[in-house]
């Protein structure tokens, strides 16, 4: 492990897609108090059972094909989102882990993410990749009440496509699962 | 289409072990008007999200290891078991599927049995084989406080054995997962 960037504030899932019509819908996000975390995806516990998000393989309406399993969030990117747009509150994004450390730039995670959990557990978080922001949640953001065109919102597609919305990380390699739990620390690797 | 065995009145799983204090425990148990089963097992549609059962394959810490993914019951070995203990809630056996039909035996059923959906989909469900009772379930049925040993359950244990604890059964694995609800048809698979 190497620089800390901080903790995990926030774990959610999908329940079900966040787009209806190209538009977005964060409706269907779910915070969860812990996550089960293997190559086939995330589960969250609701407090009660295990949910499925709409990212595991498990999941009847499988989004993404396993390929983009989990993403994970930075809270210093929130804080830029809303100098730029206003009120953003933290995880409408849907990144399913939101870590209160720093705006980090893409260059500065390439080798990867590693958690520690409170048991001391590590666990790899692989290749991670910005986001590309789509035209919903941008005109989400912009509160605009329709998709915008693309041709529209280019300087914001741009602003948060480098990582600002999230990025998405290879768990492919985890062969067995892991609970991961608020307060979970989230270092360089 | 072969004969028709009944529909489906109950679909449930188990959020978790119904057996974690050693004890049968019922209460893991959480029913709800529609599923979708693969040949992994069975999620649980609760109205806002997909739950998984704890025999899923997927299921953390797994139990049953997905080797026993999917199980089923009949309301007439319910009525059996009533007969025979008093008081038998429909579902407390843990079953993920309950159809409204007859005390099925293995001789009945051992082709398979096929869902078909309100939409006409069908999926098939093979490889049935009695679900074995175990000590705490057998327990629980008699009113024990306790684990009973299984040389005083001997004929409970014989009573449950033969299918009236339900079956497990497997599914189509070419299929992909498939949504049933309540309210759909089980046929036995044409012979």
């Amino acid at each position: 492990m190497n620089e800390l960037l901080g903790q995990i504030v926030r774990l959610q899932v999908h329940t079900e897609s966040l787009k209806r019509d190209g538009a977005y819908v964060p409706g269907p996000l779910l915070p969860v108090e812990r996550v089960s975390l293997d190559g086939a995806g995330a589960l969250g516990w609701n407090g009660s059972a295990w949910v499925v998000d709409v990212h595991h393989v498990a999941h009847p309406r499988l989004r993404g094909g396993g390929h983009r399993a989990l993403s994970v969030g930075f809270v210093g990117h929130y804080e830029r989102m809303e100098d730029r747009y206003g009120p953003v509150p933290l995880g409408i994004a849907g990144e399913s882990i939101v870590v209160d450390g720093p705006a980090v730039p893409a260059e500065a995670i390439a080798g990867g993410l590693v958690i520690r959990t409170g048991e001391g557990t590590t666990v790899e978080l692989r290749s991670p990749a910005p986001a590309v922001a789509c035209t919903g949640f941008t005109s989400y953001l912009l509160g605009s009440p329709t998709v915008l065109d693309r041709g529209e919102i280019e300087d914001d597609l741009a602003f948060l496509s480098t990582g600002t919305r999230g990025f998405i990380v290879s768990v492919d390699h985890i062969d067995r699962p892991i609970e991961l739990s608020i307060g979970d620390e989230v270092f360089t690797r | 289409m072969s004969d028709l065995v009944g529909r489906i009145i109950r679909l449930q799983v188990q959020t978790g072990s119904v057996k974690a204090s050693g004890r049968y425990d019922p209460s893991p148990i959480l029913a709800a008007e529609t599923a979708s089963i693969s040949e992994a097992g069975m999620l649980l549609w609760n109205g806002t999200a997909w739950v998984i059962d704890a025999h899923h394959r997927m299921f953390p810490g797994s139990r049953g290891g997905g080797r026993r993914p999917l199980s089923i019951g009949f309301t007439s070995h319910y009525a059996e078991m009533e007969r025979h203990f008093g008081d038998v809630p429909v579902g407390i056996a843990g079953e993920n599927i309950i159809v409204e039909g007859p005390a099925l035996r293995m001789a009945d059923i051992d082709r398979g049995l096929v869902i078909r959906r309100s939409d006409g989909g069908e999926i098939t469900l093979h490889a049935p084989r009695p679900a074995a009772p175990c000590l705490p379930f057998t327990s629980f049925l008699v009113r024990s406080d306790g684990v009973l040993p299984r040389e005083a359950l001997t004929e409970e244990l014989a009573f449950l054995s033969e299918g009236t604890r339900g079956f497990l059964v497997s599914v189509d694995p070419v299929a992909g997962p498939t949504t049933i609800r309540l309210g759909d048809e089980i046929y036995f698979l044409p012979r």
